[in-house]
């Protein structure tokens, strides 16, 4: 395919032009506001899988786009300075723009069904739009200054998409808590660009691997604070607090369960599919920094500890919406132990497997609470005869997240916890990372079949709420969306191959088409970017797309045969593990929520201390809201605001006043008792002229004192010159 | 040289103006607003005009548009006129400013009209001449004619503390300007009282680097001397700390079109000062004293940004955020590179259009509650629900403070940026420390927003009225420029870049 601005822009552009007009429109035209949106996003589906299905047919790892042009340029003389954008398409970037295309445009069908009651059902479609025109900006970014530009626009989508019940108190709390801890980390994101532009001169993509293989970052360090510290380490670690902020990593992840204000398709798009993956997606990006900077053993304990953390509190939600938000974090953190362990393809695969699922989930949570307008599960039970497609799709994805054999989670979370368990076996510094890694996943199938079973097996708990559930109400673009996600939570979609190469193999398979195109940036292959030229935007592609290699799979990753055997019988009991654990998790939900063997009740007083500490949410918000803004940060403000006005001002700026009173009535003083009693009285007069003066000249009329340093300019001037 | 040039044309039509609204009848006041309007607008044009006839690859001053006629010959006062790419940017910004400020003050204003108007446009012509004029003597005389229609505009038509405020703000400026003259009269003898003695083009380059004189026996240097007298004249206008406090009294007095042309406009009169004046005369000394500009930028930054969200007075909040966004203006001075200048003088401008924004959207709201309380003295909300009551007034106000946090998309991330890129490498400290200004300028931006606009709709929000169209009318041209220059920078990078290359040159060589 030749690829031109007008064959790569549209993605973009629809849904922003989408924006722009529905901006305008959406108070009249209600409805036809919200076709424009989702025929935007469906077209720039068609043109996303177009340029998916082309890198499918090349099917060579270094494939890839990349088109530039001037943004402004500041240079004169000898002054340079210039900022490009640019476009990077890449077989990663391929599949990216599939998954965030695909996943946007059945989200904004449901919420056509989801939202059309509500009031503000067009401004809904504005703001998503907006958000996906971004998210599909972020993807196409060829260098980190765009990325900052569309994941700040991505921020503010998603602030005013939670608040978007604006009546409620709690969603304007909730959507500038979320706008506020992301900051946090976008504050230090924009720091790492900051200390890689030093470096390299800019902030593109291929530029810093040509820098990284260069060596150009090699024994660089910058003084902060008086400390040297390296520049990589600075610039990754400041760009990992990026990732950590947007996709609510520990200690930045306080803001995920509030989100849940928002509207629930938008919860499924935003904060379970996309904008919490594009963290990830970052983190991959710089996956060269984050090994040059040796940070992947921290990257590796922040996931596994938000794996493991959310995981917990997960257990005892009643809110179903709630359960979802904790269990995105979690899932989450396995992305990140991926990126800490170095199993870049996997991550990136549990990144699109668990966008396809959990958006499904909460579609499916979206219809069962729009059906009986209720999110807690004590009070639901017995829904499956109601909602039977909305069922089938949630159990599927539950198959999915819990990590069974032939489902897409199991393919992507078993590699990670696989090759976690390979370092672990080598160095037992990630013996808690995988020991973590795999409780978290116990915990996961347990939390995500209790919900399974609360909402939908059993008797009906509140018998009001289920004889009134709308399941008529349901249509075609409720049940569609949910059933066509459902089907792509089957492993055989990201395990299989397609050139038809190889055999389809459960446990992952020889030249599956994931593994063999989504290529691991490492030091090894990043001299490879040197070749990668951009061209500019307006140019058409004419390389010859034929003569590129078909990409070959090697099973081995460039290891000698005995290592490779060691590794692949790790990972065979990494699988079998996974497989045991999915099934405990599983059965252990099944022994207390339906056969009620088990009493959850007794587990509730026997950790009844843990428990406080979950409801709690391990007091992170008491720590930040209340200790450090409510105790700290504010009666600070409050202080230096009135030290600024009450103080320095007060006293420092008018006190200037007083000073010059005391001078004027010491003067005045001299005047009377020294001068004019002890000096002659024929004198007196003059003084007391100079004293009327004084007064005069004291009295604050602004006319004056201009007129008076006209006066005095103007005469010395004369004096001097004359 | 047919009749007159345009740079007079721009700097006398509100001159003209001032005469048609005092010829006008007291009791009609609509005309004269017409009139003050229709004026307005023609000096807009005007300076679209200047624009286009721009060459945006001269350094230096605009050859074809530059005026010099003696004044005072026997001093060698010359009337010098002159643009480049630095003052254009706030040309532009000062006639439209102008221009939405005649409308927003249609209605708001209800006495002595006739006064108001003709000050309004006294003070327009004088900002123009402070950015116009190419004679130090001539820069000085706007510089303090400015000071008296600022005067009595607040304390004539401000708040109810309005006099101590005017006084005030007069006091600390004309301190700062009695610094600026000693220095005047400095150069004027330290260069021989020569034909050039109050050319600024002429003082420029420094000259003054060896020079050294006598103070009180000790032997000072001519240039840091006078170098920290022009600094702190020119700081107050700004206002960099510890000279600050006048600002937010004045803002909060003063009524809102003067807020925003205060704001908008004055302040950037301080920069431009340190643009045009300070530092290419001293530049060895900006060199030898940038750390500390740095740090004081950073001050601003961090001590404005933290002020303003203990504020209750929505006014006052806006008033301390520009203390704390002109400290990014101060910090991409002191970078002296040209990412950190440009960012700065862009910042100037992108500063002049979002916090105008602001100012007139809390007008707006102060002509419904006629308060401005976000948390009232007994403790109770001042507003609350505006979202829902307001919903045209809320999209607008999001689109202002949004671009006033300096959100990417928005006209204050490029300079904002631009400034970090510029000052990172120099002062890595100081960056790290002024980013988290970033972070607390969006703390109090929304913690304001949220305590104004959420929640249950407050019984006496209930009874305001959304904007008119009038007022939704003098908003869009702000609203398009923070969002068209936040996408599309170039229009107005390219207009300054050469210029401040040539400044950032300069700055190199010593």
């Amino acid at each position: 395919m030749d690829y031109t601005f007008w064959t790569i822009a549209p993605i973009v552009l629809l849904p922003f032009f989408a924006f722009v007009i529905n901006a305008f429109i959406v108070k009249k035209f209600t409805k036809l506001a919200v076709g424009i949106s989702t025929g935007a996003i469906f077209v720039s589906f068609l043109y996303a899988l177009r340029i998916f299905l082309d890198f499918m047919n090349v099917y060579s790892v270094g494939y890839h786009i990349h088109k530039v042009f001037s943004w402004f340029n500041l240079s004169s003389g000898t002054q340079l300075f210039e900022v490009k954008m640019g476009i990077y398409i890449d077989n990663m970037t391929s599949v990216m723009l599939l998954m965030v295309t695909g996943a946007a445009t059945i989200i904004h069908v449901f919420s056509t069904w989801y939202m059309h009651d509500d009031p503000r059902f067009g401004r809904f479609f504005v703001y998503m739009s907006l958000f996906t025109s971004a998210m599909l900006g972020l993807v196409l970014s060829d260098n980190l200054l765009s990325v900052f530009i569309f994941w700040e626009l991505m921020g503010f989508c998603s602030y005013s998409l939670i608040g978007f019940y604006y009546e409620k108190e709690g969603a304007g709390n909730a959507s500038m808590k979320a706008f506020m801890t992301t900051r946090v980390g976008d504050v230090f994101f924009l720091l790492g660009i900051l200390a890689i532009w030093a470096v390299v001169g800019n902030v593109s993509f291929v530029d810093i691997y040509n820098a990284i293989a260069s060596g150009k970052f090699n024994n660089l360090s910058i003084t902060v604070f008086s400390m040297g510290i390296p520049v990589a380490t600075l610039a990754a670690f400041s760009i990992f607090m990026g990732t950590m902020g947007k996709s609510a990593q520990v200690p930045l992840q306080v803001w995920l369960p509030d989100a849940m204000w928002g509207p629930t398709p938008c919860s499924a798009l935003i904060h379970a599919a996309t904008m919490v993956a594009a963290g990830v997606y970052l983190s991959l990006r710089m996956y060269p920094l984050m090994e040059l900077g040796h940070l992947t053993t921290f990257i590796a304990y922040v996931g596994a500890i938000t794996a493991f953390g959310a995981a917990t509190i997960a257990l005892i939600q009643t809110d179903i919406k709630a359960v979802l938000a904790y269990s995105t974090i979690s899932q989450l953190g396995y992305m990140v132990i991926g990126i800490g362990v170095g199993s870049y393809n996997a991550s990136f695969m549990h990144l699109i497997t668990h966008a396809v699922f959990k958006a499904c989930l909460f579609l499916s949570a979206g219809s069962v609470i729009h059906s009986i307008h209720c999110q807690e599960m004590p009070q639901m039970g017995g829904l499956r005869k109601k909602l039977p497609y909305t069922f089938f799709a949630m159990l599927l994805c539950c198959f999915a997240i819990a990590g069974v054999p032939f489902f897409s989670g199991f393919v992507s979370k078993d590699r990670i916890l696989g090759d976690a368990l390979v370092l672990a076996v080598g160095n037992p510094v990630y013996i808690p990372v995988a020991i973590l890694g795999f409780g978290g996943a116990l915990l996961t199938a347990f939390y995500m079949f209790r919900m399974l079973f609360l909402t939908f097996f059993g008797e009906p708990r509140d018998h009001h709420i289920y004889d009134h559930a709308h399941e008529e109400h349901l249509g075609w673009n409720s049940n569609i969306p949910l059933l066509i996600l459902s089907v792509f939570t089957l492993g055989l979609f990201y395990s299989g191959s397609f050139t038809g190469q190889g055999e389809v193999n459960l446990f992952g398979s020889k030249n599956e088409w994931f593994s063999t195109l989504i290529h691991k940036p490492d030091a090894a292959s990043l001299h490879h970017f040197a070749e990668y030229k951009s061209e500019d935007l307006g140019v058409v592609d004419t390389r010859d797309k034929l003569e590129l290699p078909k990409a070959e799979f090697d099973e081995n990753h460039g290891m000698n045969e005995e290592e490779a055997h060691h590794v692949h019988q790790i990972h065979h009991f990494g699988a079998l593990m996974s497989v045991f654990i999915a099934f405990a998790g599983i059965f252990l939900a099944y022994s207390m929520y339906i056969k009620k063997t088990i009493n959850p009740d007794w587990w509730a007083q026997s950790f009844a201390g843990w428990r406080r500490a979950l409801q709690g949410k391990y007091y992170f918000d008491d720590l930040y809201i209340g200790k450090i803004i409510q105790k700290g940060l504010i009666p600070f403000n409050n202080f230096l605001a009135w030290f600024d006005m009450g103080i320095y001002d007060k006293y420092g700026i008018d006190g200037w006043e007083a000073v010059n009173r005391f001078a004027f009535n010491v003067s005045r003083w001299f005047d009377n008792t020294i001068i004019d009693s002890a000096m002659v009285d024929g004198t007196g007069w003059s003084v007391r002229a100079m004293n009327t003066v004084l007064r005069w000249v004291q009295s604050g009329k602004i006319q004056l004192y201009f007129m008076v340093l006209v006066f005095v300019l103007a005469g010395y001037v004369w004096k001097l010159n004359f | 040289m047919h009749g007159l040039d345009l740079l007079s044309w721009i700097l006398w039509m509100p001159i003209i103006g001032v005469i048609g609204v005092l010829l006008i009848p007291k009791e009609q006041t609509t005309s004269m607003k017409w009139w003050a309007l229709i004026n307005t607008v023609i000096t807009f044009v005007l300076t679209i005009v200047l624009y286009s006839k721009f060459d945006q690859s001269v350094a230096g001053m605009q050859p074809g548009l530059s005026v010099n006629i003696p004044w005072i010959p026997q001093f060698h006062i010359n009337y010098a006129l002159g643009v480049d790419g630095i003052s254009l940017p706030m040309i532009l910004l000062t006639s439209l400013l102008f221009m939405l400020c005649i409308l927003s003050s249609w209605t708001q204003i209800k006495k002595s009209i006739k006064a108001y108007f003709a000050l309004l446009l006294l003070l327009q012509s004088t900002v123009f001449g402070v950015f116009m004029a190419m004679d130090f003597f001539l820069f000085y005389v706007y510089w303090e004619v400015m000071l008296l229609p600022m005067f009595f505009l607040i304390g004539v038509w401000g708040g109810e503390n309005r006099e101590y405020a005017a006084v005030k703000f007069f006091l600390y400026t004309f301190f700062g300007s009695l610094l600026m003259l000693v220095g005047i009269v400095a150069l004027y003898f330290a260069t021989g009282q020569s034909e050039t003695s109050f050319s600024i083009l002429a003082l420029q380059g420094g000259h003054f680097t060896d020079l050294t004189l006598k103070l009180f026996g000790a032997s000072v240097s001519f240039s840091k001397l006078f170098f920290i007298f022009m600094f702190i004249g020119f700081a107050i206008k700004v206002p960099v700390f510890p000279f600050h406090t006048w600002l937010p009294h004045a803002h909060v007095q003063a009524p809102t079109a003067i807020s925003v042309i205060l704001a908008g406009v004055l302040l950037k009169m301080g920069t431009y000062g340190f643009l045009r004046i300070a530092f290419p005369i001293f530049p060895d000394s900006a060199k030898y004293f940038a750390e500390a500009i740095a740090w004081l930028g950073l001050i601003n930054v961090i001590y404005g940004a933290l002020c303003a969200m203990a504020q209750t007075d929505v006014k006052k909040l806006i008033a301390y955020s520009s203390v704390s966004h002109m400290g990014f203006v101060m910090l991409g001075l002191a970078s002296m590179t040209v990412q950190g200048m440009n960012g700065a003088v862009l910042q100037m401008f992108n500063h002049g259009t979002s916090t105008a924004m602001m100012f007139f959207m809390i007008g707006i709201i102060y002509e419904r509650s006629h308060h401005r309380y976000i948390v009232r003295p007994d403790g109770s909300r001042g507003f609350g629900g505006l979202y829902t009551q307001l919903p045209v007034y809320s999209i607008i106000f999001i689109i202002g403070m949004f671009a006033s946090m300096g959100l990417p998309g928005m006209s204050g991330f490029i300079s904002e940026a631009l400034i970090f890129l510029g000052m990172y490498e120099k002062y890595t400290t100081i960056t790290v420390l002024a980013l988290f200004g970033l972070l607390i300028g969006a703390a109090y931006l929304l913690w304001m927003f949220k305590r104004m606009f959420f929640g249950e709709v407050n019984p006496e929000v209930k009874e305001y009225t959304d904007m008119t169209k009038l007022e939704v009318g003098y908003m869009i041209p702000l609203c398009i420029a923070v969002i068209v220059f936040g996408i599309f920078p170039s229009p107005i990078l390219n207009m300054m870049k050469a210029s401040v290359g040539q400044l950032v040159s300069l700055l190199a060589t010593f």
